[in-house]
């Protein structure tokens, strides 16, 4: 593959030092976090009838995780934002074919956002796009320096928090799939892993971020 | 071997296969509820990741998607709400691609028109499905069909361009037989509505090849976009 898909995340030199540690969400707080938001799969729903208003909403609910996804993946803002405009677009366009019953909305919202946003940092002039701006973005201050503002600091604990619950294997082989595009026999080979455990500590960690295999 | 395709739903959910791996995974995918269970949960612990990514998103990239939505959402909707709707979006990057949106091809048929169909009251909306040859597309097609007139128009959105001997060419399919509906080219948005030209019956399917120019009596390109209506 390109050499910036094979250089390692920002994220991950960041989350591999001083991982803090008792971070973890509580699965009361995940519950109350998801209370408190609005349906989406009703606002898709309505989306798909054609309901702006619903729309809208979605939107608000929605775009942050989508933007924020795509931009720690392709780095560049300009490109994020249009990679961003793209996506939600076709939530819109694409509302009427989702159905409930075949998943939830934002798994389908998410993922789409995710695999746009791959399919990007793989092609070649993304590629080079971000190992520029990795390469810029290595020599910069890490976030718990002073001078990151809160909310970078509030997004970085937040994201920690929540890969905090995965075994150090599992953390890796999802990180560079999920933030550097890489696939996961780039992966095994990267670690040094037999692809067999990859594709087996990808199952298991995400299955941990879900919730349902408990924290070790 | 079955086992090892099973194990690809955690890459997948990742979408860390290769091309070659996702669309074979894709296919099996179809078949498989076992599968589909497992990447329905293993999405939403990927999911969990891009919560916990969240940005605050620049207001003009909502302005900017919602004035999209808004013109997507008026070229759709019946005619006679469309002057109210363009007066809310008459904003300068709106009126661009509403503009581009409204143009609208009418092909005679009969004394039914885009517009009745379009604002007809027995109206249902279908969503034309791309077929298997025209997977990865990102265009999106509808039809709005009236079971009454047993007329259907068409809407295309971000639909490919043919090489210039290359037409689509609109089909009615009724028990294995394919009726020409129509010869059409998107413009360069992509965008395409348009009448069919025969009659759409309950129970027929509605499909798009690509043909040659002056279009074909019976369908010779792959099917890309097939439903019933």
């Amino acid at each position: 593959m390109t050499v910036a898909a094979a250089s390692v995340s920002p994220r991950a030199l960041a989350l591999g030092t001083n991982r803090p540690v008792g971070w973890q969400l509580t699965s009361r707080h995940r519950e109350q976090r998801i209370a408190r938001k609005p349906d989406l799969n009703k606002l898709l729903v309505a989306s798909g009838r054609g309901d702006q208003k619903a729309y809208a909403r979605l939107f608000d609910a929605i775009s942050g995780a989508v933007f924020g996804t795509i931009r720690k993946i392709l780095i560049d803002q300009a490109m994020s934002e249009e990679v961003t405009q793209e996506v939600m677009l076709e939530v819109w366009q694409k509302a009427s074919q989702f159905s409930p019953d075949r998943g939830a909305a934002v798994s389908w919202i998410l993922t789409t956002a995710h695999r746009r946003a791959v399919d990007r940092v793989r092609s070649e002039e993304a590629a080079r796009a971000r190992e520029h701006k990795v390469g810029v973005a290595s020599v910069e201050p890490s976030y718990d320096a002073t001078g990151a503002s809160v909310e970078e600091r509030m997004q970085t604990e937040q994201l920690l928090a929540t890969l905090g619950v995965l075994t150090e294997l599992e953390r890796e082989a999802i990180e560079m799939a999920y933030f550097d595009g890489l696939t996961y026999s780039q992966v095994a080979d990267k670690l040094g892993v037999p692809v067999g455990t990859i594709k087996t500590r990808m199952r298991s960690g995400l299955l941990r971020l879900k919730g349902e295999l408990a924290n070790e | 071997m079955n086992n090892e395709i099973h194990d690809l739903a955690a890459p997948y959910a990742l979408n860390a296969l290769d091309k070659a791996e996702r669309d074979a995974f894709a296919r099996h995918l179809n078949m498989c509820g076992d599968c589909q269970r497992e990447v329905e949960a293993l999405s939403h612990g990927a999911a969990q990741i891009a919560i916990a990514s969240a940005e605050t998103v620049p207001d003009s990239l909502k302005e900017r998607v919602l004035a999209q939505v808004a013109a997507d959402a008026e070229a759709r909707a019946p005619r006679r709400s469309r002057r109210r709707v363009l007066m809310n979006w008459l904003a300068p990057v709106a009126a661009a691609a509403t503009l581009l949106m409204a143009l609208i091809v009418v092909i005679p048929n009969g004394s039914t028109s885009v517009d009745d169909v379009l604002a007809a009251e027995d109206r249902v909306d279908v969503t034309l499905m791309a077929t298997e040859a025209y997977a990865g597309t990102s265009a999106i097609a509808t039809v709005a069909w009236s079971p009454e007139r047993a007329a259907a128009v068409v809407t295309f959105a971000r639909l490919d361009p043919v090489d210039s001997d290359r037409v689509y060419e609109l089909w009615v399919i009724e028990a294995g037989r394919a009726t020409p509906a129509g010869l059409f080219l998107p413009d360069a948005g992509g965008m395409a509505t348009l009448l069919l030209e025969a009659d759409v019956p309950p129970g027929v399917a509605i499909g798009v090849t690509v043909e040659p120019l002056g279009g074909s009596d019976q369908p010779t390109g792959d099917i890309l976009f097939l439903s019933e209506v």
